[in-house]
């Protein structure tokens, strides 16, 4: 297992954990530190006579902790401490055999895991298809609903103006997304949440709302004609209104796509009640094309799995269904590789998104490839420049200054998420060095 | 028309009825049609003509034009800007361990503190990585003290960065490959005035003669700063050209020039301001400030401003006195008065003139560094004005008087280690005895009880820490590491534990300089 600062601090559930292990970095608070192939452990000396014994499991591809101290967050702020370490101060872990706390925390956790594969591997109760077959009515039946009201909702404002809307309005586009969570659209909920950060924020803010709110108009009409389109589109739709597939049954039945897939980005945004939705962006070598993994987490939680910019595997994503194919779930992975990064033009680049454009009206981001820019601040906005034209990118200012300084001045290759007015960098990667930027959470 | 015309003519009707509203504005109408954009004009027109309302097909017209946009997206012609890429480093990058202490330091940090870390990085020979380069910036442009810092440290990577920002532009430059010429051409003002000390050093005269010739064309922030490297090595020849700055049209620069002939003892200035002050203050203590009709018009030559400013607290005849007074060393008073130096404030504080006297006297005491003057300004300035006079007395003396007064109480402790933080210079650091005293006094009062109300001592303590020598810290290390960190706010005992690492860190950094990183700064293998 490969741990770094990056990962590590994935890891935490929230910044202030971060900076709390970062204190606890002292080895002095750490009377006992081990570690041997299955885990790490330390005892964490605090205020009382007893110091909190923290452990970590490094058997499976992401950590577990344990930890005694009463922290509700999880992993609490000693396990991290503890990760951190091993990273920077390695030769200060003495004992590689566990301690006798240590041993039955890994065997209890053995005892479950055998547990829970016998459970999977026991023939599975026959799934009610008449209920469910009802129970995916009754959800068409809401969303359709929905949408009518959406599309009367999207008629008013389009009638009175976006000229008279302003930022203190947001909470209405809220209250409407609310309203598509009641009707299990979450999908139209994130879109017009969406809706409601655009506007009054920026240049040309109508512009982007306004085709923001054409599309919801197409998801609304597309609702409403659903019967006659395509199953591939009927696919599409249903994702973008937030249906989701069952992973289980996607990797049963569908083939994997086996290529060499390289972490090419990913986009952490904060979305509703302290949920974080995650994008991870993989490029295929073989098949030359890009696909994304989606994941969330909620308030405290880590993400399951932990992505590192430039790093890779051999192995199966399996697709969801839909005509954009982009979204992806994992499958197996056969094993753990160098990044390839892509080599395709900007020419390419674009030819792709024209075709996925063309068989997804819906999409909203676009993976796109731009090599060889040059960036560089331009007024108050941030450009970057390839082949003669420019890209304005979409980009928090510190993090513009981090890139910039990371490039120096000289062509560095970007991946970005584009939908067609913004173009938002999510890694640098200089052609002879390998990765050297990637936007944080947030920004 | 074409499609890519079609939209640019489209989008502004578009965005013009969503703005007013379809309730006032219709939604576009399209009558002819180009081959090449045909199916997208029949789409619209159908579009039109089928919506059940104008705001459903202004909606249904902006998706169409975005996913048409998108699927011929062609991004604006235009060549990049014609800048250089930033000149390659020759320094290693520091750790990636000790580059996220930095950071940290640098986010929450005592000035003090970054000052030490950032020059243990820089006698180690190494530099920050590029994405910090943004915040070291930063910390640069809210504290003076670290700039010098941040320009060796940055590289050039930095001082390419810094053109992007004018919050920057003080690590802007030609760097320090280029040479002292071109340096002195086209520098900023401090690599200017870091180029004229080194001349100074090798030849004063040239340097002086370099200065005199580019004053007049100089704003008065620069002539003043370029100004003081006069301050190194003090000649005669000086003279003239301070004289001359005494007629500045810069308070600034006459103030600058005033202090620098302080160091020039007996200089013609000097008696010529002993002879005018002479006139208003008896021998035998007597003491008569100028009227406006004794005011001569060449006092102006000599840096005295007739006219009294608008924001002045003293009175007209008080102003005319403080800026005689001013400008005779505080040993003229001993000897015009044949009174130590804590007999001549006994009967200035007693005067009526006291506060334009003792202003006068504390300028030309700071100026001057006479220590007996300091020692007795310091038993008569009220404390918030010590640590200023303290800073001129040597480190010895500066130790003596604290010494005298480490105090038992931890208000009083937490007053006089605010005393010892402002007086000591960033990089210098209490001598051995002291520091086990007032060691010995922290972990007293740290080991009370009730800490959590002493928010002065716990404020000002990890400062403190930072002007202590490393190897006396042991015994208030230890405390800190059996505290939880929880239990004061703001995780103040870790605060004092990682002050305390770090600085440890750092030092052994300076000390033993390791292996190079790798510039590939996260990956590390736990397995």
């Amino acid at each position: 297992m490969t741990t770094t600062i990056d990962s590590i601090r994935a890891l935490a559930p929230d910044d202030a954990s971060f900076k709390a292990a970062r204190g606890l970095c002292v080895l002095r608070q750490w009377p006992t530190l081990g570690r041997n192939a299955d885990a790490m452990w330390g005892e964490c000396q605090g205020s009382g006579s007893k110091p909190y014994q923290t452990q970590v499991d490094l058997r499976a591809a992401a950590p577990s902790f344990k930890c005694s101290c009463p922290s509700r967050k999880f992993p609490c702020k000693h396990g991290l401490a503890l990760l951190l370490l091993g990273v920077e101060q390695a030769a200060a872990f003495g004992s590689d055999t566990a301690p006798p706390w240590v041993e039955e925390w890994l065997s209890a956790r053995t005892e479950r895991s055998e547990k829970k594969v016998a459970k999977a591997s026991a023939p599975a109760a026959e799934p009610d298809l008449q209920a469910r077959a009802k129970r995916e009515q009754k959800r068409h039946q809401r969303i359709a609903e929905a949408a009518i009201e959406l599309q009367r909702w999207l008629v008013d404002v389009l009638d009175r103006g976006l000229g008279s809307l302003n930022a203190s309005q947001r909470g209405a586009v809220e209250s409407m997304a609310a309203r598509m969570v009641d009707a299990q659209a979450p999908g139209l909920a994130a879109r017009l949440r969406d809706l409601a950060e655009t506007i009054g924020n920026g240049e040309h803010w109508i512009a982007r709302a306004l085709a923001q709110m054409g599309l919801l108009q197409l998801t609304c009409d597309g609702i409403a004609r659903r019967d006659a389109l395509s199953p591939e589109l009927r696919a599409e739709l249903d994702a973008v209104v937030g249906w989701s597939v069952d992973k289980a049954e996607l990797l049963s039945s569908t083939a994997g796509l086996i290529d060499h897939w390289s972490v090419v980005g990913q986009r952490i945004s904060e979305l509703d009640n302290r949920l974080s939705e995650r994008r991870v962006w993989l490029y295929g070598a073989r098949s030359a094309r890009y696909v994304y993994l989606l994941d969330y987490r909620f308030a405290a939680a880590a993400f399951e799995r932990q992505y590192i910019l430039g790093s890779a595997f051999v192995g199966a994503l399996h697709l969801h269904p839909g005509s954009a194919g982009l979204r992806a779930t994992l499958g197996e992975i056969e094993s753990v590789t160098a990044a390839q990064w892509p080599t395709c033009s900007l020419a390419d680049g674009l030819a792709a998104v024209a075709q996925r454009a063309a068989q997804s009206p819906w999409l909203w981001w676009q993976p796109l490839w731009l090599p060889n820019c040059v960036l560089a601040r331009e007024g108050d906005s941030w450009t970057a420049f390839v082949e003669q034209r420019s890209w304005r990118l979409t980009l928090s200012e510190q993090s513009a200054y981090e890139l910039l300084a990371c490039s120096g001045g000289a062509p560095v290759h970007l991946f970005a998420e584009w939908r067609g007015t913004e173009l938002a960098p999510l890694c640098a990667v200089d052609p002879s060095a390998g990765p050297i930027w990637q936007r944080t959470a947030g920004t | 028309m074409n499609g890519a015309l079609l939209l640019d003519h489209l989008d502004p009707q578009l965005l013009r009825c969503a703005s007013i509203g379809t309730a006032r504005a219709a939604a576009p109408e399209f009558a002819t049609a180009a081959e090449d954009s045909a199916a997208l004009t029949m789409l619209l027109a159908e579009i039109r003509s089928s919506a059940p309302s104008a705001a459903v097909a202004v909606l249904r017209m902006a998706a169409l034009c975005h996913s048409a946009r998108l699927a011929g997206h062609q991004p604006a012609a235009a060549a990049p800007p014609e800048v250089d890429a930033a000149p390659a480093e020759t320094r290693n990058l520091l750790e990636p361990g000790l580059t996220r202490a930095l950071i940290q330091t640098l986010s929450d940090g005592h000035t003090r503190l970054q000052i030490e870390l950032l020059a243990q990085v820089n006698v180690a020979q190494r530099r920050l990585h590029p994405s910090l380069l943004p915040s070291l910036l930063d910390a640069g442009r809210r504290h003076g003290a670290l700039r010098e810092a941040v320009r060796v440290l940055g590289g050039e990577r930095a001082r390419w960065l810094a053109q992007w920002n004018s919050d920057w532009s003080y690590a802007t430059g030609v760097g320090e490959s280029v040479d002292p010429e071109a340096r002195w051409l086209h520098g900023n003002l401090e690599e200017r005035v870091s180029t004229l000390r080194q001349w100074r050093e090798a030849d004063p005269d040239a340097a002086r003669a370099r200065l005199a010739a580019v004053l007049p064309s100089l704003p008065a922030r620069e002539r003043a700063e370029l100004l003081t490297t006069l301050a190194l090595h003090p000649l005669p020849a000086d003279l003239e050209l301070l004289q001359s700055c005494l007629a500045d049209r810069s308070r600034e620069v006459v103030d600058r020039a005033l202090s620098l002939l302080m160091l020039h003892p007996d200089n013609p200035h000097e008696r010529r301001a002993s002879a005018r002050l002479a006139q208003f203050v008896s021998s035998f203590g007597a003491i008569e400030p100028p009227e406006a009709s004794q005011l001569l018009p060449d006092w102006k030559s000599d840096g005295i401003e007739l006219k009294r400013p608008k924001n002045e607290a003293l009175g007209e005849r008080a102003w005319w006195l403080y800026q005689l007074a001013r400008q005779v060393p505080p040993s003229w008073w001993s000897e015009h008065w044949q009174n130590n130096a804590a007999q001549v404030l006994k009967r200035i504080v007693q005067s009526e003139w006291r506060d334009a006297l003792l202003r006068a006297v504390q300028e030309s005491t700071q100026a001057s560094g006479d220590l007996g003057f300091v020692e007795a300004l310091l038993g008569v300035l009220p404390p918030a004005q010590h640590p200023s006079l303290l800073a001129r007395l040597p480190l010895t003396a500066r130790e003596r008087w604290w010494s005298a007064r480490v105090v038992k109480q931890a208000k009083d402790f937490a007053a006089l280690a605010a005393e010892i933080c402002a007086a000591c210079a960033p990089g210098e650091y209490l001598g051995a005895d002291l520091a086990q005293t007032l060691v010995q006094n922290v972990v007293r009062l740290l080991s009370a009880e009730k800490l959590q109300y002493q928010y002065e001592l716990r404020y000002q303590l990890p400062e403190l820490l930072c002007v202590l020598p490393l190897a006396q810290l042991e015994p208030i290390a230890e405390l800190a590491n059996r505290h939880d960190p929880e239990v004061l706010s703001n995780d103040w005992w870790g605060k004092l534990a990682r002050i305390i690492e770090v600085r440890q860190r750092f030092a052994e950094l300076a000390s033993a300089i390791p292996a190079m990183p790798p510039d590939d700064q996260c990956r590390v293998r736990l397995d």
